[in-house]
């Protein structure tokens, strides 16, 4: 497989998951029931987590904390409400289409996604901690400028993380790693 | 004496209205959680990773056909 050939399918790949997480979110998880269902639950398992992980790091804290399903508020503040937009799912979707789509060896892919998710669920928690300590701190004041503060070092996070990938777990080696074996497959048939 | 009881009389309707007002004022309605959500730049984020996965690629080519 040549060089063109590999970014091609990279971006082909990437394109593909795309276009089937839009279908997904915006077409299948509304027209299909059963596909509604199981959307929604990974939703609801993704919202359990951070909130669960949320409420037990504000157990290190002084803060005396309210939780509802979807809702965490310091008392004294309105909180905030942890929606689906919020629970990272597109996130961990992207992160998941970049690995899958990149060439390098499975045997990679299956520990840094895992890892990959783990830390993006991380740094969506501090996230949720610092908005809802500064909510209570500022309260009405903080909406857009800090929330969107917040998402920016949310992105960069993820983008090192992609650096890290691309630059040190996967060397130039392991890039054209498949199609040696492809050649080698082919001479052998 | 006409002209004092209709004052006072248009005094005690501003009064009584004004304490009426204020007791039936509404209540401003309790502080709604923020909602705060992170998918919004996914797309933009997808992006800058493929181009520059793209380019990595693309380099280590490159590099290769040079070799």
């Amino acid at each position: 497989m040549g060089g063109s050939k590999s970014i091609n399918l990279f971006l082909a790949k990437i394109f593909g998951l795309s276009f089937f997480w839009l279908i997904s979110e915006n077409w299948l998880s509304h027209v299909v029931v059963f596909y509604h269902h199981f959307w929604i639950y990974i939703y609801h398992i993704l919202l359990v987590i951070l909130l669960k992980l949320s409420v037990f790091v504000f157990s290190f804290t002084d803060y005396s904390i309210l939780h509802g399903y979807d809702t965490l508020s310091i008392v004294g503040s309105s909180g905030v409400r942890i929606g689906n937009p919020c629970v990272g799912f597109g996130l961990l979707f992207g992160f998941f289409a970049l690995i899958v789509s990149y060439p390098a060896p499975w045997k990679k892919k299956l520990w840094f996604i895992p890892l990959g998710c783990f830390l993006i669920i991380v740094i969506n928690v501090i996230r949720i901690v610092s908005l809802t300590i500064s909510q209570y701190k500022n309260g009405e004041f903080m909406k857009l400028e800090q929330h969107d503060f917040y998402n920016y070092i949310a992105y960069v996070l993820i983008f090192i993380l992609w650096v890290v990938w691309v630059k040190f777990v996967v060397p130039e080696s392991d890039v054209f790693a498949p199609e040696k074996t492809s050649d080698s497959n082919s001479k052998l048939a | 004496m006409k002209m004092q009881k209709s004052l006072l009389l248009t005094i005690a309707v501003f009064f009584v209205s004004g304490v009426i007002s204020t007791i039936f004022a509404s209540v401003p309605p309790p502080p709604v959680p923020v909602i705060i959500p992170i998918d919004g730049g996914v797309s933009f984020l997808v992006v800058a990773c493929a181009g520059y996965g793209a380019k990595k690629i693309h380099d280590y080519r490159k590099g290769k056909e040079k070799k």
